[in-house]
C-alpha cells in the first residue's frame, strides 16, 4: 500500500487531520476535516494512505502543541513526510486504565536522563517495523497530588531496554503489521528533554489529545456506518427469498430507516462537536466530544450487525468487509475511554448545571488515547 | 446555522471520493489478505 502515499500526497490529500501548524500548511479545521475524514473511514486502511491514522495523529498532534522544536524536527517532521509510525503507551494489563490516575509505569529521574520501567498493553502501532517512536505516559512523582502525579515522554523505538513482548488480537484479528502490542519497559533510559511540557503535566496533555483523537475516530466510525448501510441495502436488492427480494420485506424497512435516522443524528452531532473544538475550543467542547464518542460507535455497530445479518453467513467472513469493521467499532467502545467513563462525564456536567453547590468545573476523564 | 459544506471542502470531497474510487476500494481485497 505504501506506493499509494505518495499519490495521496500529490494529489493533495496529504496530513489534512493537523489544524493550526506551521509544519503542515496543508491542515484542515477540524469542521473541515469531518467530512473528509468520514470518507477515508469508509475502508479501514484508507486514512493512513493519507497520513490520517490513528495513532499517529494523535501523536502527531501531541507532539506539534507539546514537544520542544528539537524533537519535533527528530520525530515529527518524520512522521508527517509518512517515513515512520509511532504509538502511544499508556495502558496498562495490571490496573484499570480507564481511571489513567491507576496508572503506574515509573518515569524516574537520573541525572540528565530519565529511566522509566513499567509494562503496557494495547500500544496500537508497536507492531509495525516502521515505527520508530513512542509516547509514553507514567508517574513522575507518586507522592503528587493525583492529577499532577503523571507526565509524557518521548522515546525512541529502538532504546535498550524495550521490548515488545507479543501482539493482543481484537476478535481474533491481529492487525498485522500495526498491531496493538504489550511492550515492557526496562531501565530504559532518555534524555530530560525528552519530557513533554514538564513533569506532572501528563494529564493536561493527555486532555489536549484525547479530544481530536476521539473525534478523529468518530468521523470515520460515521463513514464506516454509511458503507454497512450501502452494503445492506445493494444485497437486500440484489438476493430473492420465500419469493420476493429481500429489500421488500417489512422488517428490513424498519431497519434501514433507523440505520439512516441513526447515522444522521450522529454525524450532525459530531460535526457540532467538531465546530466546538474549532470555535470554542476542546476544553469547552468536552461535553459534545463525550457524546459523540459515546454516540458513534454504538450507531455504527447496531448498523454493522444489521448488515451482517443481511449479507447472511458471508457477512461474517473476509469476503465482505463488515465483520472486521465490528470488531473495530465494538474496540472503540473501550478505547479512548469506554461508555460508562464518557456517560458518567456527561451526566455530571448535566448535574452541574442544576445543583448550585456543585463544582462547575467537572474533572472529564483522562484515559486511553489512539 | 448553516448545514452546507463549504465550496472548498466540497471541492476536496469530491477529489478524495476520485481517489478512493481509483486507488482505494480497488486494494480494499489485498488489504484483507
Amino acid at each position: 500500500m505504501e506506493e499509494l502515499k505518495p499519490k495521496a500526497n500529490k494529489a493533495g490529500l496529504w496530513n489534512l487531520f493537523l489544524p493550526h501548524s506551521k509544519r503542515a500548511p496543508q491542515g484542515l479545521t477540524n469542521l473541515e476535516y469531518a467530512p473528509l475524514c468520514e470518507i477515508m473511514g469508509r475502508v479501514p486502511f484508507a486514512a493512513e494512505i493519507f497520513n490520517c491514522s490513528a495513532p499517529d495523529t494523535g501523536n502527531m498532534e501531541t507532539l506539534e502543541r507539546y514537544a520542544s522544536e528539537d524533537i519535533k524536527d527528530q520525530w515529527l517532521e518524520p512522521l508527517l513526510r509518512g517515513e515512520i509510525r509511532s504509538a502511544f503507551l499508556m495502558t496498562e494489563p495490571a490496573v484499570a486504565s480507564s481511571d489513567a490516575t491507576n496508572i503506574q509505569c515509573s518515569i524516574r529521574r537520573e541525572g540528565n536522563e530519565y529511566v522509566i520501567n513499567g509494562l503496557k498493553w494495547w500500544s496500537s502501532g508497536a507492531g509495525d517495523p516502521r515505527c520508530a517512536v513512542y509516547i509514553v505516559m507514567g508517574k513522575t512523582d507518586p507522592e503528587a497530588p493525583r492529577h499532577s502525579q503523571q507526565s509524557m515522554i518521548v522515546v525512541p523505538a529502538n532504546t535498550p531496554g524495550i521490548k515488545v513482548l507479543r501482539p493482543l488480537t481484537v476478535f481474533g484479528y491481529d492487525d498485522a503489521p500495526h498491531g496493538h502490542m504489550e511492550v515492557e519497559l526496562k531501565n530504559v533510559r532518555v534524555p530530560v528533554g525528552n519530557l513533554m511540557l514538564g513533569e506532572g503535566r501528563g494529564f493536561e496533555i493527555a486532555q489536549g489529545r484525547l479530544g481530536p483523537g476521539r473525534i478523529h475516530h468518530c468521523m470515520r466510525t460515521v463513514g464506516s456506518a454509511e458503507r454497512a448501510l450501502e452494503l445492506m441495502c445493494k444485497r437486500l436488492n440484489s438476493r430473492v427469498a420465500f419469493g420476493k427480494t429481500v429489500s421488500s420485506q417489512g422488517v428490513w424497512h424498519e431497519r434501514i430507516a433507523d440505520a439512516r435516522i441513526m447515522i444522521e443524528q450522529a454525524r450532525l452531532l459530531t460535526l457540532k462537536a467538531a465546530y466546538m473544538m474549532d470555535t470554542v475550543g476542546n476544553k469547552i467542547a468536552k461535553s459534545e466530544i463525550a457524546m459523540i464518542k459515546v454516540i458513534a460507535p454504538n450507531m455504527a455497530t447496531q448498523i454493522i450487525d444489521w448488515a451482517i445479518q443481511a449479507h447472511g453467513g458471508g457477512g461474517v467472513s473476509d469476503d465482505f468487509p463488515l465483520a472486521y469493521a465490528y470488531a473495530h467499532q465494538r474496540t472503540l467502545r473501550l478505547a479512548d475511554g469506554p461508555d460508562e467513563v464518557h456517560r458518567n462525564s456527561i451526566a455530571k456536567l448535566e448535574l452541574a448545571r442544576h445543583i448550585a453547590t456543585m463544582p462547575q468545573d467537572v474533572e472529564m476523564p483522562v484515559t486511553r488515547g489512539s | 446555522m448553516n448545514f452546507d459544506y463549504t465550496d472548498k471542502v466540497k471541492d476536496m470531497q469530491a477529489r478524495l471520493l476520485a481517489f478512493m474510487d481509483v486507488h482505494i476500494y480497488p486494494n480494499e481485497k489485498r488489504f484483507f489478505r
